[in-house]
């Protein structure tokens, strides 16, 4: 059933799609916000490289310095770890070009499944920056007290957010799960 | 750039269905604004890998359906329902064209409330989309997009003429 075929959804569609006085065009972002955008999130994944670069590093002059082993292994396995996420969000961060409203959903639930993996594990480096933070106090040459309680105010800090996190994508996933029952309730014959 | 002057192109020739479609899953001004940059930088991606196969419409609002598909599903709830404003009072054109607009926003009110799976198929069909190029768009098979457009068109006469309806989200 076409619209032209239908009287009624024939009369809808005049009406949908008169021209609208709303419609004056100022609602519609520029290219150049389009843009803008686009080098904002790249700009923000440049930022997270070179903060993990900074952060071999310094690992690397320390360890070339003498620096203890395992705060050394320590620090280098949370700076790959941050490293991979940052590559990770980059490369799930658009899917808007997904075939169809199925595969975008799709998509979404999939991508909300990993930032919650993302979240556990980040409770886990959390947890083990803890550790890292006890082992380097614990250390010959342990860090400043207050550089030490500086790092366990971040390690805390960190923690809240990633709960918030994780309660805003929990959410998501059961929205998204609700919507793609709507979409494709039982009994609908979907490709 | 020779990608430039291709999109802004493109935008002003679809312009209107793109704020349609827009408008058919955001009431707040101000998040339907973020929802429309979001899927123009979804477009402006995937342009490029347009091929050419079916119709650049068509994968427009394919594109543009799969961008309020996430926005309604990061919004939580059903949109909230904006004050509409008093075309009344700015027809400048005549009667004619105020009862014209008045027509128009009852009916955005009333495609609003559809649950989004009817919503989908009912926004498609009113920009003119097919059966078929709406059973691409949506990832449907054909039959359902026809039993789901006969349950809308039920609910929006219900809603328009300003009687209870089964089909609420």
């Amino acid at each position: 059933m076409n619209v032209n075929d239908d009287p009624q959804w024939r009369a809808l569609a005049q009406d949908w799609t008169a021209p609208s006085r709303a419609d004056g065009g100022a609602d519609l972002p520029s290219l150049a916000e389009v843009r803008r955008r686009a080098r904002l999130q790249t700009a923000v994944f440049v930022a997270e490289l070179a903060v993990c670069a900074a952060a071999a590093a310094a690992l690397a002059w320390r360890a070339v310095h003498g620096a203890a082993w395992l705060p050394t292994l320590t620090g280098a396995a949370f700076t790959a770890f941050a490293l991979l996420a940052a590559i990770w969000a980059w490369r799930t961060r658009d899917a808007g070009s997904a075939d169809s409203v199925r595969d975008a959903l799709r998509t979404s639930i999939g991508q909300t499944r990993t930032w919650l993996r993302w979240i556990a594990a980040g409770y886990a480096i959390c947890a083990g920056a803890l550790i890292h933070l006890a082992v380097m106090v614990a250390d010959a040459a342990p860090p400043a007290p207050a550089i030490a309680a500086a790092a366990a105010a971040f390690v805390l800090a960190t923690l809240v957010a990633l709960a918030i996190a994780h309660r805003r994508q929990r959410r998501r996933l059961s929205n998204l799960r609700t919507l793609q029952a709507d979409l494709y309730e039982t009994g609908d014959t979907d490709r | 750039m020779g990608r430039d002057p291709d999109f802004e192109r493109v935008l002003a020739e679809h312009r209107p269905m793109l704020m349609r479609i827009v408008a058919s899953h955001e009431a707040d001004p101000e998040r339907r604004r973020d929802l429309l940059q979001d899927i123009l930088l979804a477009l402006w991606r995937a342009l490029p890998g347009y091929r050419g196969d079916g119709e650049l419409r068509a994968f427009l609002a394919r594109v543009a359906h799969n961008r309020c598909v996430s926005h309604v599903a990061r919004a939580v709830a059903e949109p909230a329902t904006a004050a509409l404003h008093d075309q009344l009072a700015q027809a400048a054109d005549g009667i004619e064209a105020a009862e014209r607009q008045q027509r128009q926003e009852r009916l955005l009110a009333a495609v609003r409330r559809l649950p989004l799976g009817l919503r989908q198929p009912v926004v498609l069909t009113l920009e003119g989309f097919g059966p078929k190029d709406i059973a691409d768009i949506l990832g449907l098979n054909p039959n359902t997009v026809s039993i789901r457009l006969t349950r809308a068109k039920a609910a929006l006469r219900s809603a328009l003429m300003g009687e209870p309806s089964d089909e609420r989200e």
